[in-house]
């Protein structure tokens, strides 16, 4: 077991925490909610030192902070290198993040001499071989940063063959296995649902509720042709998705939200307003 | 011409990894029509990470090609020098290179240096932050450059252009007409970028070789000052007379 999770109840709604309003709310933030916490993308701060790491220390002095990896291909035959695992833990010692996530998915493409890091949910069949492997990557991950990770669902833009069990099953394999927790991000079951003829509620339930730590919800654009929904983050959250995160927390109980925001990035405050959707969701959450 | 994939694609997690790179840097085209559709998805959405971030590390190379020659500039880099590390802040380190090489750039000689510039910048924006605790100086001691200290000898006056292209910055009546040596230091959080003289650089490099104070010559002791002004040293107390 690698370390405790804090007490989620500590943890509410909170937001993607972007590039340009790391300055604002490290010098002059706007009036801030009780229970908000923070993710930024762990590889923006995998730096020696500078001004963004000054701020990002700084806010994590004041909230709680989720580092949201993008690296270490946790579902590939390449894993993420030593040096990668290395300066994720020197930035965990940094910020003492309350909670630290990565993706189910393969990111390492060889390309001519060298390699390209694909930052996307590449497609894999979920067979026990794959899964043996995630399990050991996570393992791995876990005992290098003596942490335990949450481990977030992937999207899906096609059917691909060769699967052995379906996702909600892999998923709670890897978790049961690994000791590692399961971050839904419920926009990705969203559009992986339209995308491939599902019914997303239905997915919903058959998630393991109660490996899930933390929940995602974000936006989603069509694609030009119109035929696909892109995991795009870049728009607001919309209504099926939060019925979809309200639907998982009844089965869940109270778990901390968080609202991604990647691109067409809004406001702090209009950020924020948006995140009091996901409040108003956990209020729910408690009183039932 | 691209092959076409097999039907099935395999289930093994390294071969199938392969099967997925080949579609995905088009050397092959999958038959699956869905599969298609998913390829150019991550393809794109790889690509215009690639993209976004040269342009965020090269705002100045991208302020004077402008917005739709830079991002053709940065997909065609993107496409053959993908980024390899997950930390895209770090991405673009040979974007110089690839601009030397466009002859459809060749009326604007400097930028292949304005980009070198560019590239130090952002080592020196995620450079460790210096010693808290000064450092004593003496004759027998070299007086450390801050770790975000770097410098670029150019044949083009690229301080003067890097500055020019800054946020709010005077537009000048002219440019140097030679080249300049270019300064990047980081002061209190932001990038300096500041010409010197060319006869600093001997300084420079005998200070990146720890050379003894006592050792340095007199005429290159009077660039001293101007390197400790921006911040290019790490603060030190002490009397190296």
């Amino acid at each position: 077991m690698h370390g405790t999770l804090p007490d989620k109840r500590l943890l509410r709604a909170g937001i993607g925490l972007r590039l340009p309003h790391l300055a604002e709310l490290a010098t002059d933030p706007p009036p801030l909610p009780a229970g908000l916490w923070f993710e930024v993308h762990a590889e923006n701060f995998m730096v020696a030192g500078g001004p963004r790491l000054a701020a990002l220390v700084a806010v994590a002095r004041r909230h709680p902070v989720s580092l949201h990896g993008v690296g270490l291909a946790l579902a590939g035959s390449r894993m993420a290198s030593q040096a990668h695992l290395r300066r994720l833990r020197r930035l965990c010692d940094l910020v003492e993040p309350a909670l630290v996530s990565d993706h189910l998915a393969w990111q390492v493409v060889p390309h001519g001499k060298g390699r390209w890091h694909v930052p996307d949910f590449l497609p894999f069949p979920r067979t026990r071989t794959a899964l043996a492997l995630a399990i050991r990557n996570v393992g791995r991950a876990q005992d290098e940063l003596g942490r335990r990770l949450l481990i977030e669902n992937p999207s899906h833009y096609a059917d691909i063959d060769g699967h052995d069990m379906p996702e909600h099953e892999f998923l709670g394999e890897l978790a049961a296995a690994s000791g590692c927790g399961l971050l839904v991000d419920v926009n990705n079951i969203h559009v992986s649902a339209a995308n491939l003829g599902l019914d997303a509620p239905w997915l919903i339930d058959q998630l393991p509720a109660g490996q899930v730590e933390e929940i995602h919800v974000a936006g989603h654009r069509r694609d030009g042709g119109g035929t696909l929904l892109i995991d795009s983050h870049d728009a607001p959250v919309a209504a099926d998705v939060w019925a979809l995160a309200g639907k998982l927390l009844g089965r869940t109980g109270p778990r901390p939200i968080l609202l991604e925001r990647d691109a067409e990035l809004p406001s702090l405050a209009d950020l924020l307003a948006e995140a009091a959707m996901a409040a108003e969701l956990l209020n729910h959450a408690d009183a039932r | 011409m691209p092959m076409r994939a097999e039907l099935r694609p395999p289930r093994s997690p390294a071969r199938f990894e392969g099967w997925y790179a080949r579609l995905l840097r088009g050397e092959a085209v999958a038959t699956a029509p869905d599969v298609r559709r998913a390829v150019e998805v991550h393809a794109n959405n790889a690509m215009a990470a690639a993209c976004d971030a040269l342009a965020s590390n090269y705002p100045v190379v991208r302020a004077m090609l402008g917005e739709t020659a830079f991002a053709g500039l940065a997909c065609a880099h993107a496409a053959a020098d993908p980024p390899g590390d997950p930390r895209l802040c770090f991405y673009g380190a040979r974007l110089a290179d690839s601009i030397a090489r466009r002859a459809d750039l060749g009326e604007w000689p400097w930028l292949p240096d304005v980009a070198r510039l560019e590239w130090q910048v952002v080592q020196a924006l995620f450079a460790a932050d210096p010693p808290a605790r000064p450092r004593r100086l003496t004759a027998g001691r070299s007086w450390p450059l801050a770790p975000a200290t770097r410098w670029l000898s150019s044949s083009w006056p690229v301080a003067s252009l890097w500055r020019a292209h800054q946020p709010g910055a005077p537009w000048p009546e002219q440019f140097p007409d030679g080249g300049e040596l270019a300064l990047i230091s980081r002061r209190e959080d932001s990038i300096a970028v500041t010409a010197l003289p060319a006869d600093a650089l001997p300084l420079l490099d005998a200070l990146r070789n720890r050379t003894p104070l006592a050792r340095l010559a007199p005429d290159l002791l009077v660039h001293l000052p101007a390197l400790a002004a921006a911040g290019a040293l790490v603060a030190a107390t002490g009397d190296p007379q």
